[in-house]
């Protein structure tokens, strides 16, 4: 059984690393069977963001698909220490408990090693009072990252076995879930 | 000396309040501080992409420098999902690295409940402090329950910790050698 996997891109940059990373494992995952749907925070409406406007299609749209997600990506850049503010906005207007039941795998990219402690601090906090069920996550560094190899934007070997790793526990666990639903 | 009452909340109108109650306590103390309130309601800011601070322009760009410009500042949050919104996320992060350093910063939040008293401690301060603020550990979180139906705060115990930080803020900045006998 296929299941929808969401990934969900809050950079606000055109050119970004952090979704690089995410569209890559978009493709192991669909490599996998998955089919993924890909959300970029780049993609909705400024305005429908800023206004908080809750009750916007666009707002209902992305609510529902995460709500049928077997599984949910998270991704930010580090922004002053946190995740980016342009994501919160989204996050701000979705249900309370729109992760209820999912695995979510956490994902930051950081200029530095220095916050890395931002996933554990900042997002991951975030999400788990929207009800999801965090996995341990990745924290990519700048120089890990060279966003214009699409096929494969990871280009430090112990960074690329992390985030494999971290993927294939992902898909685990979804495959699990699906198969306790089954029995 | 300038003090901003930066009021966090495009929603609400409990937030404002808060912070206009410590404006008008600031004066009330010494009027020849200057106080001013920033309504993020009254801009449109665009979101944060990474551009030069100064290549933005508009409202953004006058949100930008009146923070910078300012000598303290008084930040007012309401509580969304357990975080800071993130349109004011947005504008920390817009911010140049050093727009808030060896200011003054008085902190009031307000909340429906009085579950999330810590988001400030959490989410807030280690954001500011990575902006080099000069952060006032106390602050004050004020529950919908200490408001009347005219929005306003009815609450002894609040009313005086809000003069407190009101006499904090100067204190402080007085040291910083940022209040002159002029103000
Ligand atoms: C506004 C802004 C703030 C940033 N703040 C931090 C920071 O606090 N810590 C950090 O490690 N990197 C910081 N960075 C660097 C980004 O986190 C890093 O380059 C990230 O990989 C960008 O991801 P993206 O290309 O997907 O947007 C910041 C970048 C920008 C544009």
């Amino acid at each position: 059984m296929m299941s929808e996997i969401v990934v969900l891109s809050g950079s606000p940059s055109e050119s970004s690393r952090s979704e690089s990373v995410l569209k890559f494992i978009g493709s192991l995952l669909i490599e996998e069977g998955f089919s993924v749907t890909h959300i970029s925070i780049r993609d909705l409406s400024k305005d429908v963001l800023f206004n908080g406007e809750f009750n916007s299609p666009t707002v209902k749209d992305v609510t529902k698909l995460i709500q049928e997600a077997e599984g949910v990506i998270v991704g930010s850049p580090v922004y002053k220490s946190s995740y980016s503010g342009m994501l919160k906005t989204l996050l701000d207007i979705l249900p309370q408990d729109v992760l209820e039941d999912t695995p979510v795998l956490p994902l930051m990219t950081g200029g530095s090693s220095s916050h890395l402690l931002a996933l554990e601090y900042a997002l991951k906090p975030l999400l788990a009072s929207l009800k999801g069920l965090n996995l341990k996550g990745v924290y990519l560094e700048d120089f890990q990252i060279d966003k214009t190899k699409i096929n494969n934007p990871i280009i430090h070997t112990k960074a690329l076995e992390r985030l494999t790793k971290q993927v294939a526990y992902f898909t685990k666990i979804i495959n699990s879930k699906q198969t306790n639903i089954l029995l | 000396m300038k003090v901003i009452g930066l009021s966090g909340s495009i929603v609400g109108t409990k937030t404002r309040v808060t912070v206009e109650k410590v404006l008008d306590n600031i004066t009330d103390l010494n009027k020849e501080i200057e106080v001013e309130l920033l309504d993020m309601k009254d801009y449109q800011l665009e979101f944060c992409d990474g551009r030069f601070y100064k290549d933005y322009t508009g409202d953004t760009r006058t949100v930008i420098e009146k923070i910078t410009e300012a000598d303290a500042l008084i930040i007012g949050t309401p509580v969304f999902q357990a975080s800071i919104p993130g349109a004011l996320k947005n504008l920390f992060d817009l911010l140049p690295v050093d727009a808030i350093m060896n200011k003054t910063i008085g902190i009031v939040s307000t909340a429906g409940s009085s579950h999330h008293h810590l988001v400030v401690e959490h989410q807030l301060k280690p954001i500011l402090s990575y902006l080099k603020g000069m952060v006032l550990p106390q602050y004050v979180f004020v529950e919908e329950r200490f408001f009347n139906e005219k929005k306003e705060i009815i609450d002894g115990e609040i009313l005086f910790r809000l003069r407190k930080l009101a006499e904090d803020v100067i204190d402080i900045s007085k040291r910083m050698g940022k209040v002159t006998s002029s103000g």
